[in-house]
């Protein structure tokens, strides 16, 4: 019961982390990573 | 490289979970974005090493929680330990009906040993099996196991709680926690 509870929890934890907008930063610097190496 | 099947097309999708394990892991979001761009940054220079067809959620994980880790080891060396400070804090026991409120249960979590708090995001919370994760952090299945079982415990401390009647044969909740989510990618 309380196992359960705390399993619960746990994952409220991680789900409400997950359901957080990504910053657009990352997905810009995933293409920097691109064009920097398009360039070598 | 052809570019065509380059692993690295993947990345933008892991990011959400990528981002919650960061911020699960070190409670605090400016930390966990710092984290989850070295993470990105490694990830891409270091691709050849992902094998193509294994999974790519618990390779960016290992990034992540190795970087996490050695940047830690490394703040120790230089500043003293302040991971102490909250240690031993305990919390009054939750309303009678016995319910744990939300709010409490983040302070506790986030009173853990980034140890334990890894352990149970990554076994319970995001449904990798206990092996994914002794692969992921480097330990055996059975030091996997026994960690998930020491951080409930302190948890339940924190929390003003007993553990329970199933502490460890009390696999029920913790198998059943991972059976319905493994397979299924969490993200």
């Amino acid at each position: 019961m309380l196992q359960a509870q705390i399993d619960a929890n746990l994952k409220k934890v991680y789900q409400d982390a997950l359901q957080e907008q990504v910053p657009d930063r990352f997905l810009e610097l995933l293409e920097q990573l691109r064009q920097k190496e398009a360039k070598v | 490289m052809s570019s065509s099947a380059d692993p690295r097309d993947a990345l933008p999708e892991h990011l959400p979970s990528l981002r919650a394990f960061a911020i699960s892991l070190c409670g605090n979001a400016a930390m966990a974005d710092d984290l989850v761009q070295d993470t990105i940054v490694k990830a891409w220079t270091n691709i050849d090493k992902f094998q193509v067809g294994t999974n790519m959620r618990a390779w960016l994980f290992t990034i992540l929680r190795n970087t996490f880790f050695s940047v830690k080891r490394k703040r120790k060396r230089e500043v003293s330990d302040s991971e102490g400070i909250h240690a031993g804090t305990l919390y009054e026991k939750p309303a009678h009906d016995g319910r744990l409120a939300m709010n409490d249960f983040r302070k506790a979590f986030d009173q853990l040993s980034p140890e334990h708090r890894e352990v149970l995001i990554l076994a319970g919370a995001s449904g990798f099996s206990y092996e994914e994760v002794a692969e992921m952090t480097g330990v055996a299945v059975g030091t996997v196991k026994s960690r998930v079982n020491r951080a409930r415990a302190r948890l339940c401390e924190l929390l003003g709680l007993r553990a329970g009647e199933d502490p460890i044969s009390g696999a029920d909740g913790d198998t059943l926690a991972v059976m319905g989510t493994s397979g299924v990618q969490a993200a």
